[in-house]
């Protein structure tokens, strides 16, 4: 069984792979906005950091610190941070100011080791209800369906996003949110793939390979551009919305047109309608209720149970369209 | 070198595959003339199959979840809103030697150690045993948590009762039992079954889960076996298609779950009066449900009936041999639950929960020389709540 041949290995490469990583996951993001750039916060930092984070406080405070904190990446100078956010915001608060944002985003309660509790739960549960309906449909359509191995490659590409959303909510950093902001997209562009093969593919298998290898150049040249040029927000949100139009018209359209031969199409208008409305809840910026609940998290709760009723309509579309082949008539 | 191990490799294979071949052979699983090839999907009918069972884990992932909120926002307000309180416990003063005993050794020492732990600390024995009463008291679960945990199965209970009746009260077999054979093996599987079955699964995966962290009863050992018994039974009765019989037997069950955990909640609160009367009502569901409708009804269908269909297979005495065990269970509860009916009736106006420990009281100890001596004249247990009651119920 054992080879005489030793194996090649090129010890420097995967090291430096490893050190790239460490420092994307460790790097928290840069983005600075009005909480973050007050003195007061700044004075607090420096002097939280000068104190605690150095010599034999810094050893004391990595022995006392949880594993789970250590774990997620939380640094001396992070949990500085994080006191020294609760103090600026206690300050403005007792001015009369409104509550200032920091490095982009308002201030949350952290629970255990994760920064935003609220969001990470609700996408936590996302992810399980996407799972949860992904072994329902599994369970219930059999492999010959059209649209079984399609339908179940979405459903992966849903998990993935969902996974990194919460990873990202527990913990911001580069590589995190870059992570998230890129599967989300990719979940959008696989949703228009789904829709084009649903509506186009089943009867011209060569039309939806063009749009799926146009919606790769896409994507490619998406991520390219946010990774290599510049991560603009302003950018990233228009191009987001700009395909998720694309996605709710084409669904939206397809079923109006169905609407007399499927009977369970207003499923489908629902859920791009619901889709869309809810994500109009991301508009709304308002610091968190009571510290943990703000727009992004109510969004994603308010997203769990779409999942029940868009895989109710993909069980039921996929049925159908199983007995119609077999009936020998032509798919619309 | 190699092809002797790709060689070994294969029988290695062979075996395999030819051992679960056995395992799984339609002529254990199945009545005659029947095996798996009857359950496969085919033309609009859907089956059960062994995948399936994989949502379980998703859905115990957010039963646990979903706990762990319900206990925070639902349960301690209803906890305080229903006057659930702490008696003030003495702490164990500090005493290290005492400490590392009670953690390394034995939370009961017994008399010989007692005296040569007075001798090493320089206590007297009395204040050795109070030390040890005291941090024994120091380690119970306060009622808030028992209240808690109460809550969420009484909620649970509910919900699945109620849904076991949705799903059952429109089946020509919640009315006539036989009807649970018919068309068997190959009775399409509905939705609402589908989903049950993976709700109460689920749940009881969560309680399996949680059960480390959750409060330690005396009958905590059988408490284990309920559940595994309980997560093999659903399993395998969606493996072979009992699943008619299986919804019967899940609504059976929560009929008299949920009385239960309310009882309990209102024992926790203090509402004696209320709580003895939801006791009785539970003694009485859980009487007729799992002592008479279980055997006579149910598992006269599923043991007696069938053997005029066909000719017994294992899977048959298998299936029958489980709700055995859970048969024997429900006898040992309906004996405690018995018990402590008779306790409250008029006459005796104590009540705790038969299964939990009780905290040790400073009386005890001078009343616990005299009881001990009368029992072993008496030769038979009291009503007494004393220590002596918990070694007893230990030895289940």
């Amino acid at each position: 069984m054992s080879s005489a041949v030793p194996r090649c290995t090129s010890v420097g490469r995967p090291s430096a792979v490893a050190a790239v990583v460490l420092l994307l996951v460790s790097v928290t993001s840069v983005r600075s906005s009005q909480g973050d750039k007050e003195p007061v916060y700044r004075d607090c930092v420096k002097q939280c950091v000068r104190t605690n984070c150095t010599g034999a406080r810094l050893r004391g405070f990595e022995s006392a610190q949880p594993q789970y904190m250590a774990l997620t990446g939380w640094t001396c100078r992070d949990d500085c941070r994080y006191q020294c956010m609760w103090t600026t915001v206690g300050l403005y608060q007792a001015e009369g100011y409104r509550v200032p944002q920091f490095h982009g985003k308002w201030p949350f309660t952290r629970f255990l080791c994760f920064e935003e509790p609220a969001s990470a739960l609700a996408s936590l549960l996302n992810g399980l209800a996407c799972l949860l309906m992904l072994l329902r449909y599994r369970s219930t359509v059999p492999r010959q369906s059209p649209m079984y191995h399609t339908t179940n490659a979405f459903s992966l590409v849903s998990l993935n996003a969902w996974f990194w959303s919460t990873v990202f909510h527990t913990r911001d950093t580069y590589l995190t949110e870059k992570m998230d902001y890129f599967c989300a997209t990719a979940v959008i562009l696989y949703s228009i793939y789904l829709c084009c093969v649903r509506t186009l593919g089943l009867r011209r298998p060569g039309v939806s390979s063009m749009v799926g290898v146009l919606l790769i150049l896409v994507f490619t040249s998406h991520v390219s551009y946010l990774t290599f040029v510049s991560f603009d927000y302003g950018y990233n949100m228009a191009a987001n919305a700009t395909i998720g139009m694309v996605n709710l018209l084409w669904w939206l359209c397809w079923c109006w047109q169905n609407r007399r031969t499927l009977p369970y199409w207003w499923k489908c208008g629902l859920v791009v309608m619901l889709l869309h409305g809810l994500a109009l809840l991301e508009l709304l910026d308002f610091p968190p209720m009571l510290w943990i609940l703000d727009a992004h998290a109510v969004w994603h709760l308010s997203t769990i149970p779409v999942h029940f009723l868009f895989y109710s309509f993909l069980i039921d579309d996929s049925l159908y369209l199983l007995n119609t082949e077999k009936m020998g008539v032509k798919v619309e | 070198m190699s092809d002797v191990a790709a060689v070994r490799n294969d029988i290695v294979t062979d075996e395999m595959s030819r051992l679960s071949e056995l395992i799984w052979a339609d002529w254990i699983w199945f009545p005659e003339g029947h095996g798996w090839a009857d359950l496969k999907d085919h033309d609009d009918k859907v089956f059960p199959k062994m995948q399936d069972l994989w949502a379980t884990v998703p859905i115990a992932v957010c039963f646990l979840i979903l706990r762990q909120i319900f206990e925070k926002t639902v349960a301690v307000p209803l906890a305080s809103l229903l006057g659930v309180s702490d008696k003030q416990r003495v702490c164990a003063p500090s005493n290290p030697p005492l400490e590392s005993y009670f953690c390394s050794t034995s939370k009961h020492p017994t008399q010989s150690s007692i005296e040569s732990l007075s001798k090493q600390t320089g206590c007297s024995v009395r204040q050795v045993q109070r030390w040890f009463r005291q941090r024994r008291n120091q380690d119970r679960p306060c009622k808030l948590t028992k209240f808690r945990e109460a809550s969420w199965r009484f909620t649970f209970y509910l919900g699945a009762f109620f849904a076991g009746l949705a799903v059952l009260i429109d089946k020509p077999w919640f009315y006539d039992m036989k009807q649970m054979w018919e068309d068997f093996p190959k009775m399409p599987l509905l939705p609402s079954q589908y989903w049950y079955y993976m709700m109460e699964l689920g749940f009881y995966l969560s309680l399996l889960f949680s059960v480390a962290s959750d409060v330690k009863r005396k009958d905590f050992k059988e408490q284990i076996v309920h559940h595994v018994a309980t997560i093999v039974l659903i399993s395998f009765s969606w493996l072979v298609n009992y699943i008619r019989a299986g919804t019967l037997i899940m609504l059976v069950h929560d009929a008299s779950d949920y009385l239960m955990e309310s009882a309990k909640m209102f024992n926790y609160a203090g509402w004696r009066k209320t709580c003895n009367l939801i006791f009785t009502v539970f003694a009485a569901v859980f009487i007729i449900t799992r002592l008479v409708i279980l055997p006579f009804w149910i598992m006269y269908t599923t043991w007696v009936y069938p053997l005029t269909l066909y000719p017994a297979f294992f899977g048959f005495y298998f299936f029958n041999g489980l709700l055995v065990v859970l048969l024997i269970l429900h006898i040992f509860w309906a004996a405690l639950i018995m018990r402590m009916v008779i306790k409250f009736l008029p006459g005796n106006d104590i009540v705790e929960d038969e299964r939990s420990d009780k905290e040790e009281t400073e009386s005890e100890e001078e009343d616990n020389g005299r009881e001990w001596r009368e029992k072993s004249k008496n030769g038979h247990m009291q009503n007494g709540h004393t220590p002596l009651n918990n070694n007893h119920r230990k030895r289940y």
